[in-house]
């Protein structure tokens, strides 16, 4: 088979640091190379220098037969390379249409946008696809996994003859996800060569016809995705065997005490939710993105308003104005967007730990850092957060290792009920199996835990209980060894609520 | 204090302690009168109330604010001062002044946190509200005192020495030391920068961002009072056309520092460093005999840089 890519030699450094060392990535034509590894391994700074984002210090690059002297991006461009972003950058006020064709010509007739070719266009582009998107919608409308989608569609305008697809579906549902993967497999069909980045395993799987997995800045094996496990990809990917990612100590609720009722409680975007969390008892909330699950918390946490409805902690009425009174009843909350929600991004790592309970390390408004530096020391040690010094802004951390920083926020917190909300999207395997181990960490402390996730697998492996949403309303719940049964989730998941 | 909070302390203000050390050299070649004790203490006596109100801004920047109100909140002070030291004395006039100062502080802050008005149109506002109050209550003229007791009092501060140092000077470091405590040690000063860094997610992490969220505008209306005593003080009257531009030069000082417009990230040795960058440059062209119009005209032209500068830091970090 004929390549269509190499990319040899790459060297690339930042600074002292010596980001990719000598790799070598070659890519046939028409295949789909999945490309994983590690957060920090090197994928994404890689494909910066494939796109022309970032210059390399040597090595060469040949697309076609043809080397690229100096890439930049807009002969990254010229030779067809183009990459599908994780964070779409669209102009909310515009239509898709508008936001497909932005920055390119083909339309304007001196200055002039022939509006009605232009909707035609681009109506057949996405019924070719068949991408679920109307031309004259405007993309404000949209939710973030439609939006993935117009981005899409404005690579797919462009005839590239390489995409790359970095973590495409960390905003999307699972039935959104088969939209994707029936685009792939038309570009598959068109003979165009995909490059596939992506944390979910299963995906890769189901995808690729090669891995390439990278590890510490080297490419260190490339893999036929035939007779192809699981264990041995991530034994590639960690240089380790890992052995189960889930716990296999898992605990079991103290009691059944309930520390948390929710009696039909409603907002603007849930209706008549009704659930309880027993003492010690990791519960699942699992659905679509939209499907309430992280409005369900907001709820609870006393972020949104709450039309009606009851909601108890310990047996007791409450009644939330704000989030600070939540917190002050014992709840904690680790939010679904970690860099937006969860932490102040250009403060120290140790100032964000404390940020969750301040009055813990103050006296009379004065904060006695010395105590706080040796329980932050400890605790980041305990937790194995990976950082140069506590004083660097948590913008610095990997993606697991945030996610660890919000944990130590919880540890320090000390709450009786936590929810986390998406508390592995984004981080690699290694990274995962550290957080499932510290929530069953929590649980032992005699702490309720709630977990919402779209991740069905996620589910089954941490939580004892799910509860399913669909829509706003609680569609079933799930428990014991019903919860194995990946089948009955996707059916409440997707399926009219059965009376 | 460990080695990396202090490497990351000159990296952030690498430029503005350049550009100072560049602005003293430049200066001493251009006029020979610069480096004399005279000046030196003229520059640091003349600062005094803009640095006082400066760390009020410098505040409300890091909130991720603004307060454009400061100069007629100075003028308030002012007036107010003089004329109760009239009626009343120094004591009562201290007081009544300073609360009137946060009071008018916190209802910019109640306005901009409770309603969630833009800080940039509540306290453009509150602006022309001050600047009124101040013409309407002494009648749009300067008030002066005639107490001997407070006349004494007021002459100690404005020109008065203690081991040879003016007590301007003095009132103006231990309002710096007092910001300090209260943005490096305290609880508030921990929240004020978090809340300019991500409000959302201090909201999140159970704290009643409302309250916090005025602070900033109470400690500027603070500043305000006390620059604008120290202001009468030095000029021996209180005049409602005090601090008319104020705002620009506070705005101004707290940017050059290396305060992110956004909020969040910034430090007071900045807002220092700040407000000597442009104190030297009025000072200097004072003493070339440059007139008062290009400076303004040089000192819009240093503003825009300056952010021009830190734009381009932020991106590259």
């Amino acid at each position: 088979m004929q390549t269509m890519l190499e990319m040899k030699n790459i060297n690339k450094s930042f600074g002292v640091v010596h980001a990719l060392k000598d790799v070598n990535l070659e890519v046939r034509k028409g295949e789909t190379m999945a490309l994983v590894g590690e957060n920090g391994a090197g994928k994404s700074t890689l494909m910066k220098i494939l796109t022309g984002a970032y210059q390399r210090d040597s090595g060469a690059i040949i697309v076609d037969n043809e080397e690229i002297q100096k890439n930049t991006t807009k002969t990254a461009k010229q030779h067809g390379i183009a990459q599908v972003y994780q964070q779409a950058e669209l102009v909310e006020e515009l239509s898709v249409a508008e936001n497909i064709c932005l920055g390119e010509k083909a339309h304007g007739r001196r200055g002039i946008v022939s509006w009605k070719k232009m909707n035609q266009l681009i109506e057949e582009l996405l019924k070719h696809y068949e991408i679920p998107l109307h031309a004259e919608t405007q993309v404000k409308h949209l939710s973030s996994a439609m939006k993935q989608f117009v981005a899409i569609a404005k690579v797919l305008f462009r005839n590239p003859k390489i995409v790359i697809f970095d973590e495409p579906t960390a905003v999307l549902s699972d039935k959104e996800v088969t939209i994707l993967f029936h685009i792939i497999e038309s570009l598959k069909k068109e003979g165009i060569t995909i490059i596939y980045i992506s944390h979910r395993l299963e995906e890769v799987f189901q995808l690729s016809d090669r891995v390439s997995v990278m590890r510490d800045g080297n490419l260190v094996a490339v893999l036929e995705n035939k007779n192809l496990t699981k264990n041995d990809l991530i034994t590639h990917m960690l240089g380790k065997n890992l052995g189960a990612m889930y716990c296999e100590q898992k605990g079991k609720p103290v009691s059944d005490r309930k520390v948390l009722e929710l009696d039909r409680v409603s907002t603007d975007k849930i209706h008549e939710v009704s659930f309880s969390l027993k003492e010690g008892e990791i519960l699942g909330i699992v659905g679509l993105v939209g499907s309430g699950r992280t409005e369900t918390a907001m709820a609870i946490f006393g972020a949104d308003k709450i039309k009606s409805g009851r909601i108890r902690v310990n047996g007791k009425e409450v009644k939330f104005r704000v989030p600070a009174d939540a917190a002050k009843a014992g709840i904690f909350l680790a939010p679904e967007d970690r860099k937006a929600q969860a932490m102040v991004l250009c403060r120290p790592i140790r100032e964000n730990i404390s940020l969750s309970k301040l009055s813990s390390i103050a006296r009379h408004g004065v904060c006695n850092e010395k105590k706080e530096i040796e329980n932050i020391q400890k605790l980041c040690t305990d937790l194995k957060v990976k950082m140069a010094s506590m004083e660097s802004p948590v913008q610095d951390l990997s993606g697991g290792n945030q996610q660890k920083v919000v944990i130590a926020k919880a540890f320090t917190a000390d709450p009786d009920i936590l929810i986390f909300d998406e508390p592995t999207q984004g981080i690699d395997v290694g990274a995962k199996a550290e957080i499932y181990v510290l929530l069953e960490r929590l649980r032992s402390q005699g702490k309720s835990i709630i977990v919402i996730s779209s991740e069905t697998e996620e589910i089954q492996g941490v939580c004892d209980r799910a509860i399913v949403m669909r829509s706003g309303c609680v569609a079933g719940e799930i428990e014991g060894e019903e919860l194995k049964q990946t089948e009955l989730i996707l059916q409440y998941m997707y399926k009219e609520k059965q009376v | 204090m460990s080695e990396s909070r202090i490497k990351n302390y000159f990296k952030t203000q690498a430029i503005p302690i350049s550009v100072l050390v560049l602005m003293i050299i430049v200066a001493s070649i251009l006029s020979d009168a610069f480096f004399t004790k005279i000046n030196m203490q003229n520059l640091l006596i003349q600062q005094a109330s803009n640095m006082v109100v400066s760390l009020g801004m410098f505040a409300c920047i890091l909130s991720g604010g603004i307060d454009l109100s400061v100069g007629s909140n100075l003028a308030v002070a002012s007036v107010f001062m003089a004329s109760l030291m009239n009626t009343a004395n120094f004591g009562v006039a201290l007081i009544v002044t300073l609360l009137l100062c946060m009071v008018i502080g916190a209802v910019n802050g109640f306005i901009v946190s409770k309603l969630r008005i833009a800080p940039f149109i509540v306290t453009l506002g509150m602006t022309e509200f001050s600047r009124g109050i101040a013409y309407w209550y002494t009648g749009s003229s300067p008030v002066s005192w005639r107490n001997a007791a407070d006349e004494a009092v007021m002459t100690f501060i404005g020109k008065g020495r203690i081991l040879g140092i003016p007590v301007l000077t003095i009132i103006m470091i231990v309002m710096i030391l007092i910001t300090m405590f209260i943005m490096r040690k305290t609880v508030v000063g921990r929240i004020t920068y978090a809340i300019g860094g991500n409000e959302q997610a201090v909201r999140l992490s159970g704290i009643n961002t409302l309250w916090w969220k005025m602070f900033p505008y109470i400690f500027s209306g603070l500043c305000c009072a006390v620059g604008g005593i120290l202001m009468t003080a030095r000029l021996g009257l209180g005049a409602p056309t005090n601090g008319e531009d104020l705002a620009n030069d506070c705005i101004a000082a707290v940017v050059i520092g290396g305060t992110s417009f956004t909020g969040g990230k910034g430090n007071i040795s900045g807002v220092i460093i700040g407000v000597f960058i442009l104190g030297i440059i009025n000072n200097l062209l004072d003493l070339m005999n440059v007139s008062s119009y290009p400076q303004m005209m040089l000192k819009g032209a240093i503003i825009v840089l300056a952010v021009v500068f830190s734009t381009i830091k932020d991106k590259n970090e």
